[in-house]
């Protein structure tokens, strides 16, 4: 790696969290080697790869929250009386 | 008249126009609004309860001890900053609580048997030609879990959760900077596992 680039400012980078100024000396840090470029590119993909949210299953929510509601029953808490099945507006924010 | 204190903002306050909405129907008792909550968090709070405690169950049992709490306490409840980080920071502290009774558990325990770990990094074998997305993947998990906790914390809070440096500073109770430190560290690590997969 470039003695003048740490890992971290690639990371900060990487993570939208850089300053514009890193960001132009990490440009031209990718463009003065292509084994810069090729180091960049195997973060990148590791970066990307490491997003992958998990999927909301709706039997499994459904199932956790009847669990959920007998604990309160258990604790002798009013339930609250709406299942999230039974919502018929998607939720804004997360579609859900 | 009463005033609607749950509907002060503190300066600073990052909540958002449908969470300061949950927050008061939630007050009021409103069911739907805490299972409509519920319903967007669920899942990603289990999987941060599972980033720490390795185990689903006990990951399920912690998140719905959150949920169970708020209900108990809603007419009280107020999260000041922001709903998603307020739930995050319950998840991390009833995550911490749930390791200590059971560490006292085990301690306590007469006959006590070791559970073998479910895979040993060591042991894992790459083939070294140019590997296949799945097993890139699958290198990649096995890297992020042999992580020390409070990068792993860190680096999913941001990949997995998608949160800022701030955010993630206030979830671990660390600086921003501290927060940058451990995720270089992290992807230090991971690229030095991973180098034998080729950029395709």
């Amino acid at each position: 790696m470039a003695t003048h680039l740490s890992w971290q400012d690639l990371v900060d980078c990487l993570a939208g969290e850089a300053p514009e100024k890193l960001q132009q000396r990490v440009q031209q840090w990718r463009l003065a080697d292509p084994r810069h470029e090729a180091l960049w590119q195997a973060l990148q993909q590791l970066w990307e790869a490491a997003a992958v949210a998990a999927p909301s299953d709706p039997k499994m929510l459904e199932q956790r929250w009847q669990e959920l509601l007998c604990k309160m029953q258990q604790r002798g808490l009013p339930l609250p009386g709406a299942e999230p099945s039974a919502i018929k507006k998607p939720c804004k924010g997360c579609g859900a | 008249m009463l005033i609607e204190a749950s509907l002060v903002q503190p300066a600073g306050s990052l909540l958002s126009a449908r969470e300061r909405e949950w927050i008061r129907r939630i007050r009021q008792g409103d069911g739907e609004a805490y299972a409509c909550m519920f319903r967007c968090y669920y899942t990603v709070l289990c999987r941060f309860a599972l980033n720490m405690l390795e185990d689903e169950e006990a990951a399920h049992e912690v998140v719905q001890e959150v949920f169970l709490r708020i209900w108990e306490r809603r007419h009280r409840w107020q999260p000041a900053y922001s709903l998603r980080l307020y739930l995050y920071q319950a998840v991390r502290n009833e995550a911490l609580n749930y390791r200590r009774r059971r560490a006292l558990i085990e301690r306590h325990q007469v006959s006590w048997e070791a559970v073998p770990s479910t895979w040993d990094p060591a042991a894992t074998t790459v083939p070294d030609k140019v590997l296949q997305a799945q097993e890139f993947y699958q290198a990649l998990q096995q890297a992020i879990a042999a992580l020390p906790e409070r990068r792993r914390l860190t680096f999913l809070l941001h990949r997995e959760h998608g949160f800022t440096y701030a955010e993630i500073a206030k979830i671990m109770g660390v600086s921003p900077k501290t927060v940058s430190n451990q995720l270089a560290e992290a992807v230090k690590y991971l690229r030095v596992r991973l180098a034998r997969f080729q950029v395709q």
